[in-house]
């Protein structure tokens, strides 16, 4: 499992076609155990998500992951992270999207690019509240529509709430 | 016969289905003309659940994942930890894993 970039070749490739093309869009990239996380800005991520299943070949869009990093999230970085694991099945290669967000901002919908983001941004919705702009219907997936807050948030009580629920 | 669209409920609990799951359904006669699924009520907040456990002690909980390939949950989970710590496991291990996957 390597951790220099170098020694992926295809990975590497698809970073320095994706800078070429949108070379403001990269805002960096985190390569450990041979997985490569491509961050990216919002205002880019449909661009690069387009220009990845469109022209790159990524056909599958595998998962879509949430991340918070709690409410202590230091000033001047965002708290909540939206991660796209895309899959190119020709070669087998698969890659990581991120996009860093704010309870606050919506993201750009998928779903006109990958059909299976229509669930997965349900789920991200669902567990930490996060909007998309553009989805055809975004509502709870798994929980009750009376559910109040957001689970998977590092602020919801581990415990649960004795709430009924 | 005339067409009349009628609204139906299909679960949550239904001989078909093998977890549960509803299915709100517009059917003509013997034709569906839309289908809304409506899940999550098996979902039991596995993940929130592991924020608080150590590795091992998930291992036991991959297995409810799903209940007709317990060990094959059980080896991804396995995997993803091994790949985070840089942990290799004996040839041994490696070979009976194979097996468990593939029975």
């Amino acid at each position: 499992m390597p951790d220099n970039l170098a020694d992926a070749p295809r990975l590497e490739d698809v970073l320095r076609v994706l800078e070429g093309r949108f070379p403001e869009a990269v805002a960096g990239r985190d390569f450990a155990k041979g997985e490569l996380t491509i961050r990216v800005r919002t205002e880019s991520l449909t661009d690069v998500l387009r220009f990845l299943q469109a022209e790159q070949g990524f056909a599958a869009l595998q998962d879509m992951i949430g991340l918070d990093r709690g409410p202590e999230t230091a000033a001047g970085s965002k708290r909540f992270a939206v991660l796209y694991q895309v899959y190119r099945p020709a070669d087998r290669l698969r890659l990581r999207v991120a996009v860093e967000t704010e309870e606050s901002e919506a993201l750009p919908s998928a779903v006109s690019i990958w059909k299976s983001a229509d669930w997965a941004e349900r789920e991200i919705f669902d567990m930490f509240g996060l909007r998309f702009s553009g989805h055809p219907g975004l509502k709870r997936i798994y929980l009750d529509e009376a559910f109040e807050g957001h689970p998977l948030r590092k602020d919801f009580p581990l415990g649960g709430r004795g709430d009924g629920f | 016969m005339a067409f009349k669209e009628i609204a139906l409920n299909m679960g949550p609990q239904h001989p078909s289905t093998h977890g549960v799951l509803r299915l709100k359904l517009a059917v003509d006669n013997e034709v569906v003309l839309r289908l809304e699924p409506v899940l999550g009520y098996l979902h039991r907040g596995m993940e929130k659940l592991w924020e608080n456990l150590t590795y091992t002690q998930i291992v036991p909980l991959t297995d409810r994942l799903d209940y007709l390939a317990a060990l094959s949950s059980n080896l991804g989970f396995v995997l993803a930890v091994e790949k985070l710590a840089g942990i290799e496991i004996p040839k041994r291990g490696q070979v009976l894993r194979v097996v468990l996957a593939e029975l």
